[in-house]
């Protein structure tokens, strides 16, 4: 019936992408682009743990000469603790302190001596 | 009532068509500026932001090189002469301090300073910083951390260090470190202080916010090339033994100084160079008088006297003037343009040998030599020698002794006087570079000091020999150490043998000149031995010099035993095989 002033329209049914079309399943459609999304977020995780662990081993590694420096100072300490003990001026106050005599005219026994032998 | 709904709608949809071209502008516009602000700060200013941002994340700072350390042999192992010593100094920072009086207690009773001083330096609240004592021992540093004082700390510092102490103190010298691995002053610091010091490097680093080092960024820099690792050719107990022997005969003789040089005569490497008074390198600041940091083996000069007879001797019989045999006849004196030279002790020996001249040590027979020679060649002969120039040891403030007297040949008796060693002079180590020349078969030698350098990148560069020129022949080196080995057995150098060896040398008594016009000092002289043992590949060539013995005036009482003794040590530290039969040995 025509009501003056009143235009009706004729409504049209909008077909749903997910819809089957001609033998495709909506389901596959689903899951690839979900795989594709999991492929680019594997490869930013994976580009960021990489670029993570550089940094990290980064920090270890000057740790380690940290410690490699440390450890050559003492080694340096040593050495000159080493020379102090084993510096003459240091012997003869030894010596002096536990009162030791000086040899002033050792005398050397050949080795082809045989008396030294027996 | 429809035209009138008609046009109510018509209306609204003007109203909305307006608003939406007036949001599009806006939104135009707002666009417009970001993009333009995008522009300006990622394209027209890119540089001038970006250089910013770097100024703010780039940290620059100098990395010091390491002042390379100085080592002496030691039985194959490297003895460190000089090393680089870390020491804690103790600061205080007053304005942390909260009961200074109780602080400056504390801190007086560990580092054995005076109260007073310490409060002195915390007096001001709003002080930041006051250095309370450097070079802390461990014993002090210990103490320090102990306490746990506020506003009290301990600060690292670098400090040249000297492990041996008076060891070789003249050879080493002494140096600061500073920023670019120090400067020397003195001894080998000084003269390869180029070699010793390095280069510092800067590193650039990218950091944070909070200052932190950004582990991925680009870091800029090299590491520091280290000063350069010089060995010496000193033996550290040859040394050692040679500065008791100084010391215990400069005690006896009260001598004002006594230099010894010990050489190898076949490279010129020097083993062993002492000097009495010596100083402690490691107190140099604490040292008055800086003529004690010269090195009197290389800078001092004095006139040798009869040490210089064999190399005046070695003239003749190499310019085949003479011969051992060669005879003349002495009468005790010789006169020239007025002057007169006699004989020590006035002696006479009338018909005597070359061989007797040296044994006698006779002045007149010198002159018969050189009168032989010819001034014109005896002067080129001497220089040959290496008298009158630097010999080239890379030690600082080297003298090359002066000849100067030898440029006017028509003045004779300069002439006569510099063939028994006076009216020249020469350096100690001048004197046992001639007698290396005469043991070696007749080469001088340049003398060494270090004998190799170990560069930062790890490689080791050995220091040659270097043979200077050749002065005399392998005969006439020969001869000459046969006639001193006479001088040793049969003149006056019978205290500097040791049995069992054929030591050769010369003993010299010479005169000391004085400084304030011309002429001698009375009763002043200077005694030396100057010798090389065995006779047949030498090993060892000693210079024995004692300045001003008070107790005994001629040189076969104050050097020879000396020269003697040191020898002694030196051929059983070689373990060098006797070659004459073993007498028991006899105290000198």
């Amino acid at each position: 019936m025509m009501v003056p002033g009143i235009h009706f329209q004729k409504k049209t049914r909008r077909r749903v992408l997910s819809e089957p079309v001609s033998g495709q399943s909506g389901f596959f459609r689903a899951d690839m682009s979900f795989l594709v999304l999991l492929f680019f977020v594997g490869i930013l995780g994976t580009h960021i743990y990489s670029v993570n662990s550089n940094a990290v081993q980064g920090y270890q590694v000057r740790q380690l000469e940290k410690e490699i420096a440390g450890m050559q100072e003492e080694n340096a300490r040593l050495k000159i603790r080493e020379a102090d003990a084993k510096s003459f001026q240091r012997i003869d106050e030894a010596r002096e302190s536990l009162s030791l005599d000086q040899a002033l005219n050792p005398r050397y026994f050949e080795e082809r001596d045989v008396v030294a032998s027996r | 009532m429809r035209i009138q709904q008609k046009k109510t709608i018509s209306k609204g949809r003007s109203v909305v068509m307006l608003r939406v071209p007036f949001a599009f502008v806006c939104f135009l516009l707002i666009g417009t500026g970001l993009l333009w602000q995008l522009y300006r700060i990622q394209v027209r200013d890119h540089v001038l932001w970006s250089e910013q941002a770097q100024n703010q994340r780039l940290s620059t700072f100098d990395l010091k090189a390491e002042r390379g350390e100085i080592f002496l042999h030691d039985n194959g192992e490297p003895y460190p002469l000089a090393v680089n010593r870390e020491y804690m100094a103790v600061y205080v920072v007053p304005r942390e301090v909260r009961d200074p009086k109780a602080v400056a207690r504390e801190l007086a009773v560990v580092l054995g300073k005076d109260e007073g001083e310490i409060l002195g330096k915390l007096s001001d609240p709003t002080d930041p910083f006051e250095m309370v004592k450097r070079r802390l021992s461990d014993d002090e540093e210990e103490r320090i951390r102990g306490l746990s004082l506020k506003g009290v700390s301990l600060l690292s510092e670098k400090y040249r260090y000297y492990p041996a102490g008076n060891l070789a103190s003249h050879v080493v010298g002494f140096a600061g470190l500073g920023e670019q691995g120090g400067a020397g002053g003195y001894g080998v610091e000084a003269a390869f202080d180029s070699e010793l010091k390095g280069k510092l490097s800067r590193v650039h680093e990218e950091r944070d916010a909070g200052g932190r080092w950004i582990s991925l960024s680009n870091s800029r820099g090299d590491a520091p090339d280290h000063g350069d690792v010089l060995t010496l050719t000193i033996d550290r107990v040859i040394q050692h033994e040679t500065e008791k022997i100084v010391r215990e005969y400069r005690e006896k003789h009260e001598a004002d100084a006594m230099t010894v040089i010990v050489m190898e005569p076949a490279t010129g490497k020097i083993l062993a160079m002492a000097n009495a008074p010596d100083f402690d390198p490691n107190k140099y600041a604490e040292t008055e008088d800086f003529s004690l940091f010269l090195n009197p083996a290389v800078s001092s000069t004095y006139e040798s006297g009869s040490v210089m007879k064999p190399i005046t001797m070695a003239i003749g019989i190499d310019e085949q003037k003479v011969a051992p045999t060669t005879e003349y006849t002495d009468t005790g004196s010789v006169s020239e343009s007025g002057y007169t030279v006699r004989n020590s002790e006035g002696k006479v020996y009338g018909r005597s040998t070359m061989t007797k001249v040296l044994e006698e040590s006779i002045n007149t027979g010198m002159i018969f030599v050189e009168r032989s020679v010819g001034h014109k060649v005896f002067a080129e002969r001497l220089r040959r020698f290496g008298f009158g120039e630097k010999t080239g040891v890379r030690l600082p403030a080297e003298s090359g002794g002066n000849l100067h007297n030898l440029n006017d040949f028509r003045i004779g008796i300069q002439f006569y006087t510099a063939a028994y060693g006076q009216g020249i002079t020469v350096t100690p180590l001048q004197i046992v570079t001639a007698y290396a020349a005469l043991a070696n078969g007749g080469v001088l030698m340049r003398p060494q000091i270090v004998e190799s350098i170990k560069h930062a990148d790890g490689s080791v560069e050995t220091v040659e020999p270097i043979e200077v020129r050749r002065v005399i022949s392998k005969e006439t080196s020969e001869t000459i150490g046969h006639m001193l080995r006479n001088v040793v057995v049969n003149g006056h150098g019978k205290r500097a043998d040791v049995p069992g060896y054929e030591v050769v040398g010369k003993t010299g008594t010479a005169q000391v000149a004085r400084t304030d016009g011309g002429g001698y000092e009375e009763g002043k002289t200077i005694g030396s031995f100057a010798g090389y043992a065995p006779r047949e590949n030498p090993r060892f060539v000693v210079l024995m010099k004692v300045d001003n013995p008070k107790d005994v005036q001629w040189a076969e009482s104050s050097a020879a035993p000396a020269f003697g003794q040191l020898m002694r040590f030196l051929l059983e530290y070689a373990r060098i095989e006797p070659t004459e039969s073993l007498e028991p040995l006899k105290s000198r």
